[in-house]
């Protein structure tokens, strides 16, 4: 699924971006040596993370030979400003969180929790359309 | 009125919010206990007696601390009492001393001649001054997503507004109307409309709304007191809980469809607040201090499907016996707390032998150096 381009990047996204950012372009190993001694990370996840950034419209990929080469579709001051864009739209835009009911309220929902809870949807509360 | 009796009553306030929200944590404990952990509308009908029962002690505690009832479970006399029945092993002079004790912290909070006032009074000015901008900063979005958003409807009490500048469907309330805030990408969708339209009309039914802006409003003068925050944040999550059951019972909307609605509006708003999180989220979260943030969205999904295998009835007698129960508890702990409006029997006997006991050592220090 492409993913909005407005979307902004998480804390680990950021971190991949940063790495591509320094190396302008490369493979998902030339991504996993600068990101080397942080962490120790498994080139599945560096793959996936960097698929998730091409969803979002902020690197591109091209095949060469039989490995994929990404670059950043989007320079590191653009992205400065849209942060600063965001963290603007964040306190003075948005939807309020005081002096209201809402929906749903703010959370820090990871993948796993998402994932977790569209498990018990699917598995314990039934459909009653009929 | 003077200083004294202006941070007097602070201190009272704070202390009477501790006390209340200890007495609605006692029964949300029994109630757990006895298995009633899943009656969400007694609970908050609960919470909203606690605070409703909070906001007239200032108004009864002039005439309540002056009944003979209030004088015998004054905790202040019934210590005495037993000090000078040698039940409880502490000497005269450091039972006064004691008692002296809140007189002092008095003393230093309205003069601010030490450090630890000093800071205690920083502390608290400036956690109000920020909670204030918090709450300002707020009033403005609220305004800001109703003035620029368009006027679906518009009925005697309430107006539908569908707004560009949010992706959570809200309610609030201002002085005549209440707001049902849409946001625009909802247009489209009949079944997202009809979902929070629902959902958000439940609010206002419950009286979520007004009590979501009346605690808010007060906020600034008690945010750093751990009573008020268990408070709120219980009433809300019992406030949605209740919405939720209440929805699903009455709209014949379908809990599954609801559910993956809800799990959807929650990542969308999540997927447009991501980076940069360091100063957004603690602006803009409702986590919970030293509890941090857990998922309201899981338990309220568990609750669903609890209700769909095991669907609970509640009735209003329930809710208001035990609220009667709590506000006696509430009323019999701001008697004990009260400060005597006169000296009892006990505490003058307890002053002179207080005395006599200063005297004696000083008689017995004279003695010596001779």
């Amino acid at each position: 699924m492409v993913r909005r381009r407005s979307e902004m990047l998480t804390d680990v996204e950021l971190e991949f971006m940063v790495a591509l950012w320094e190396i302008e372009t490369g493979s998902v190993r030339d991504v996993m040596a600068v990101l080397e001694g942080d962490i120790k990370r498994a080139y599945t996840s560096v793959a996936t993370v960097l698929k998730i950034l091409e969803d979002k419209g902020y690197v591109s990929s091209e095949r060469k030979d039989r490995s994929l080469i990404y670059s950043p579709v989007i320079q590191r001051a653009d992205y400065e400003g849209r942060s600063l864009k965001n963290l603007s739209d964040s306190l003075f835009g948005g939807t309020p969180t005081a002096l209201v009911a809402r929906l749903v309220d703010n959370e820090d929902l990871t993948d796993e929790m998402i994932q977790e809870i569209k498990e018990i949807i699917d598995t314990r509360i039934r459909k009653d359309d009929g | 009125m003077t200083v004294d009796q202006i941070v007097g009553g602070a201190i009272w306030i704070q202390l009477m919010i501790l006390l209340a929200a200890l007495v609605f944590a006692v029964f949300e404990g029994i109630l757990w206990l006895s298995g009633n952990r899943r009656h969400f509308l007694t609970r908050r009908r609960l919470g909203v007696a606690t605070i409703a029962c909070l906001s007239t002690l200032p108004f009864i505690m002039p005439y309540l601390s002056k009944t003979s009832y209030a004088a015998s479970v004054n905790a202040t006399d019934v210590i005495v009492a037993q000090v000078l029945k040698g039940n409880i092993g502490i000497s005269a002079i450091e039972m006064n001393n004691l008692f002296q004790i809140k007189a002092r912290v008095m003393e230093q909070l309205t003069t601010g001649r030490t450090l630890v006032a000093q800071l205690v009074i920083a502390a608290f000015l400036s956690a109000l001054i920020l909670r204030l901008g918090y709450i300002l900063l707020n009033l403005w979005r609220v305004r800001r997503s109703i003035y620029q958003g368009r006027v679906l409807h518009r009925s005697r009490r309430m107006k539908l507004i569908m707004s560009p500048h949010i992706t959570v469907p809200f309610s609030t309330r201002g002085l005549w109307y209440y707001y049902i805030v849409i946001p625009q990408g909802f247009g489209g969708d009949r079944k997202a409309m009809q979902m929070s339209l629902g959902h958000e009309m439940q609010h206002i039914r419950q009286g979520d709304v007004d009590a979501e802006v009346l605690l808010s409003f007060l906020s600034p003068l008690v945010v750093l007191n751990p009573g008020f925050w268990f408070l709120s944040s219980r009433l809300r999550k019992l406030g949605e809980l209740a919405c939720d059951r209440a929805y699903l019972a009455r709209s014949g909307f379908d809990a599954h469809g609801y559910s993956l609605r809800l799990l959807s509006i929650a990542r969308q708003s999540l997927a447009t607040r991501a980076q940069p999180t360091a100063l957004g989220v603690p602006l803009v979260g409702r986590s919970i201090p030293f509890i941090g943030r857990r998922s309201i969205l899981k338990e309220r999904i568990l609750e669903i499907a609890h209700d769909q295998e095991d669907p609970k009835r509640e009735t209003i007698w329930f809710a208001f016996a035990l609220s009667v129960f709590m506000a006696a508890g509430v009323l019999f702990g701001a008697a004990a707390l009260a400060e005597p409006p006169e000296w009892s029997h006990d505490r003058i006997m307890l002053s002179t032998v207080a005395n006599l006991d200063r005297l004696n050592e000083l008689n017995t220090l004279a003695q010596r150096s001779w």
